[in-house]
Parts: C-alpha cells; structure tokens; sequence
C-alpha cells in the first residue's frame, strides 16, 4: 500500500527540480544577453 | 524618563553602536574575504566536497554553485522535515506534511524564514538544530557570496574571474558568522534566554490549570536568526515570547544584530574597490532612508490613531507590554529594512499607517541597509541604476567605479529591479483573483488587502514577516508563497552575477572632470531619490487600495 504523502512528496521534489532547472537556464540564456 | 525620550535614547544607541561597528566589522569581513590564506578545517572541507580553493570561477559557474548548492539544500530540508517523526529529539511531534515542508524548505534555504507552522508545535529540537539553523547560517553566507562578487566585478578589471563561490560560502560561515554567534547566544543566555535539549514541563498555573512550558536550544537559533536577517523564531511569538526575548536589552541587542552586518557590508565595499568614500556614500543612503523610516513609524505609532488608542493613550494591541509601542515599532522598522522578519509585536495590529510602514521597507528592496549580502547587492544594482539616470540628464555616457554602464549593465540592472515587483504583484492579484487566496483571509476590505499584499511582499523580498490575519497553511498558499520566495531569491541572484561578470570583462576608465562623483553628497541625494521614486512608482497604487486607504479612513 502506498505511504500517505508519497505522491505530494513527488510532485514537491519534481517542482524544486523544474525550478533550479529553469534558473540554470537563465544562466545559459544570459550569457548570451 | 518620558516613554519618548526612552525611545529616542533606544534608537540613538543602536546608530552610535552600529556606527562604532562599522570600520572594525567591514575591515574584518574584507580581511576574510580577500585572504589567501586557507585554515586548516577549511581545508578539510574542501577536501571532503572536492574543491579546488585555489580555483577561481567565471560568473555563470559561480552562478551554478550557488544554485546547485541551494537545490541540494532544498531538497535535504524537505526530506528532514518529511521523516521527522522517525528521528531522535523528535518531542512526540509527526512528519511534517508536504506542503508545509516544502514551503518551510524553501523558506529557510532562500533567507526567507516565513513560517506557516508554529514552531514549537510542529518541529522536533533535531530539525530546529540542524536543519533550520543550519540554514540560517548558509543562507546568509550565499547573501554576504553573491555580494561580494558583484564587488569584485566593480574592483577587477579584464578577467572572468569573480572568485570561487564555495570558498568565499565556507570563510563567511566559519569566520564571520559562527565566532560572532557563539559570543551572541553566551550574552542572551545571560540575559535569560533557555538553551536546552529538554521537552519541556508541565506546570499548574494559578488558576489551577495545566500549562506546557517548552524547552529547546533557542539562544543558539536566536543569534543567527537576527545576524543572519534570517527571522524564523523557535516560538511561533517569535521574539515577543519571553524565552526568545527575555529583556529590553536583549531586545536592543537582537536589533543591532540583525542590522550590524549589513550596515557594515558597505566598507567592506569600500575597502574591496580602493576607496573607503564610496563604502560611506553606500552606507550613508542606506542610513538615510532607516531613520527615515524608523522615525515615521514611531511618530505614526505614538501619534494614537483610531479609537481605542486615542482610549488607552497609546497604539498597544500587539505590542508585548515589557518592550512597550515605541521600542516595538523601531523593531518592526528594523526588520522589515533588512530581510529579517523577526518580530517583536504584530504588524496586523498597527495602525492603519503604521503597518503601511513595514510594507514600504520591504518595497524599498531590502536595500536600507538590506538583508546580509543582498542588501549591499541590492543598492549596488540601484547604483548603477542612478548612474544611468544622471548620464542620461547630462548626456554622458554613464560610468561606476570606472566601469562604463552600457546597455548590457542597465539590462541586468533593469531585469533585477522589476523581478520583485512582477511576482509581488502578480502573487497578490492572484490570491485576491481566486477562492483559497480569499478564504485565508480574516479580514475584509482594505485591511484584507494589506494582509495579503504584506504576504505576497514579505515572500518575494525574502523577508519572513507576517503581517497576521492569513490562514497560510494551506497547500495552495504554500505552494504560492514557496515560488516567490525561490523566485525571489534566486532570478535577482543570476541577474547580479550577471553583472558583476560583465563588469568584470571590462578595463577601468580613469576618472575624469566629467565624471559623476559618485562619493558626494548630491550622489546619496540621488541614489536614495531614485530608490524611493522606483518604488513609488511601482507600488503605490497597490499600498493607496490597502494601508493608506485604512490609514485616510
């Protein structure tokens, strides 16, 4: 049976990932600024 | 002696200490950072996470280790909280649940400290020690980082070099803010805060009920919260609770703390650059508009607006009665200048004024004197801003510590200066747009509009305080206010590093008849005049629905 929060506990550790993600994006997009 | 004069004698005495702390602090902090000397426990680090001290970093990858290390940070708070329950000192408490968890993650890794738990209901003494005080040490240090390479943009010329980011993260750490901690937290616990691993008592009161009285290490937690301008209490009164602000004068000194690295960042400045008159001019436009602000909020606290303090004589609700309503708005002033967030009485109880007061300091930027290293940041960015300005009236092309600001340096400046405003503006219109961001509410009107506004501010300035009134632990307003905050924090963050290492590439141009004297007087004038008009223009027609038409009314 799955733990109660597992699939919160996913989407919160996917959201932190996609979000420095995009910021090391950022990086790359202004160092072409 | 009058509650005014001991006001006045209260504010006068922490601007001579802060202005004694000013040389010695800033000269010391540009001995740490320009050192290349390593100790040897921090060679051990270096060695223990594979770092080269000796390496230097272009901006982007000095950019990355930051947020690298940030992400590493999120993500281990998280999982701390989420398993809190199966670990030691626990006090009976359960897992944090998610939204919570990573709303306080982000919180306390961005500087942030916003709190939608009470702490000494929901987290374990393990996750106070070391996870969230861990986390106001680090987070500082990342702050007092990134500033110190934009300056190194300013001080070096032709290179991509701005230094090594896990470097300067352990000298700041281990050589500025923990020495000064250990000291800070020996002096609170002789003024009667409690430093123990203990769960607590049970104790009959008077009226013969049964009343919990919590232990747990809060001096030590206490002294970074304030010198780090980080903010989370261990109580969820934070410092209004007797065992985290037992006196007056541990009242005083928590204010000096929270100010002193950041009023004294400015020399270091000036040391880094060649030129102590530029860290005074800095310094100075930051003092400017704190006692500016400091004073309003007193005059409008002690002017007894409304009803029941005209009553009573003075504007109390909120306030904790042993640090009285003056002393408690050059608190609430002081917290919301820097990137604090601590509080000592309830900014939702000010008057309609008063509470408009704080919201202002967080619109400023955090740049009065700002938190630790985003301050200095912050008004550096405005700098070059007002550079701009005054090239653009004389039709000269602009130039700062002899580095020419072309439109590459104004695009940084301009994307860092309108990131805060956007997420501000656009969190607040969606909260008040949608169902859950209007049940959190307690009140309604232009009251409800402040609490919401004061929320969406504090998150995205990185500042922690709350204005009261909000439910906001909520999955939704957690999730909201997590992305201001990571948002917030981290887009400014490449924006400067951005600009330090543009500045950086550049060769130095020797000052000549027609240069800006940027170390004068008329300088300050207008670098806290640009300041002030930015925000105003921005943010005024937001405060005039909520706290200046409280305050009109």
């Amino acid at each position: 049976m799955r733990r109660r929060g597992t699939v919160p506990d996913f989407w919160y550790v996917l959201l932190t990932v996609v979000m420095f993600g995009l910021l090391a994006l950022v990086v790359k997009a202004v160092e072409k600024l | 002696m009058s509650n005014t004069t001991a006001g006045v004698i209260f504010i006068a005495s922490l601007i001579v200490a802060l202005a004694l702390a000013y040389r010695p602090l800033g000269d010391y902090m540009y001995r740490v950072v320009s050192s290349t000397r390593h100790a040897r426990v921090e060679r051990v680090i270096y060695r223990t996470i594979g770092v080269n001290p000796d390496g230097e970093q272009s901006w982007s990858v000095y950019a990355r280790s930051v947020l690298a290390f940030s992400a590493v940070s999120v993500l281990f708070l998280y999982l701390f909280q989420r398993v809190q329950g199966h670990l030691w000192l626990a006090l009976g408490f359960k897992d944090v649940p998610p939204a919570l968890s990573w709303n306080t993650a982000v919180s306390f890794v961005t500087n942030t400290n916003w709190q939608a738990y009470s702490g000494e209901s929901t987290m374990g003494h393990l996750v106070q020690m070391s996870g969230l005080a861990v986390q106001n040490f680090v987070s500082a240090a990342v702050g007092i980082a990134v500033a110190v390479a934009l300056v190194r943009g300013f001080a070096r010329k032709m290179t991509n070099q701005l230094g090594n980011f896990w470097v300067d993260l352990v000298r700041i750490t281990l050589r500025v803010l923990l020495p000064i901690a250990v000291i800070g937290a020996i002096v609170f616990i002789a003024g009667g805060m409690i430093q123990n691993l203990s769960a607590g008592h049970d104790v009959t009161t008077l009226a013969g009920g049964t009343q919990h009285i919590t232990g747990g290490p809060v001096a030590s937690q206490e002294v970074i919260k304030e010198l780090g301008t980080n903010g989370g209490g261990f109580y969820n009164a934070n410092s209004a609770h007797p065992f985290e602000n037992p006196t007056n004068w541990t009242n005083w000194i928590e204010i000096f703390l929270l100010l002193v690295i950041s009023f004294s960042l400015p020399r270091t400045f000036g040391r880094m650059v060649g030129s102590a008159k530029q860290g005074y001019a800095i310094v100075s436009a930051m003092a400017i508009m704190a006692v500016g602000s400091i004073v309003m909020i007193n005059v409008l606290q002690g002017m007894h607006h409304g009803t029941v303090p005209m009553a009573v004589g003075s504007a109390t609700e909120g306030t904790e009665s042993r640090f009285g309503v003056l002393n408690s708005a050059t608190f609430a002033s002081a917290t919301t200048l820097t990137s604090t967030g601590a509080v000592d009485s309830f900014h939702d109880s000010y008057t309609g004024l008063g509470g408009g007061v704080p919201i202002l300091n967080m619109m400023l930027g955090e740049v009065a004197p700002g938190g630790t290293g985003s301050g200095l940041y912050g008004i550096l960015v405005l700098a070059v801003m007002t550079v701009f300005v005054a090239g653009l009236m004389v039709g000269r092309t602009p130039e700062y510590l002899g580095k020419k600001i072309g439109a590459r340096e104004v695009k940084f400046a301009s994307l860092y200066f309108l990131t805060m405003p956007t997420f501000v503006l656009i969190g607040t219109g969606v909260a008040m747009a949608t169902a859950w961001g209007k049940a959190g509410m307690l009140n309604s009107g232009a009251h409800g509009l402040s609490e919401v506004l004061y929320a969406f501010t504090s998150a995205t300035n990185n500042n922690g305080s709350a204005f009261a009134g909000l439910t906001v632990n909520t999955t939704q307003y957690n999730t909201a206010l997590g992305l201001c905050m990571l948002i917030g924090r981290f887009l400014p963050i490449v924006f400067v590093l951005g600009l330090a290492g543009s500045l950086a590439k550049q060769k130095s141009v020797p000052e000549s008849a027609g240069t800006l004297r940027t170390y004068q007087p008329l300088f300050v004038g207008m670098l806290v005049g640009v300041t002030l008009i930015l925000v105003a223009l921005t943010f005024l027609p937001a405060l005039a629905l909520g706290p200046l038409a409280e305050g009109i009314h």
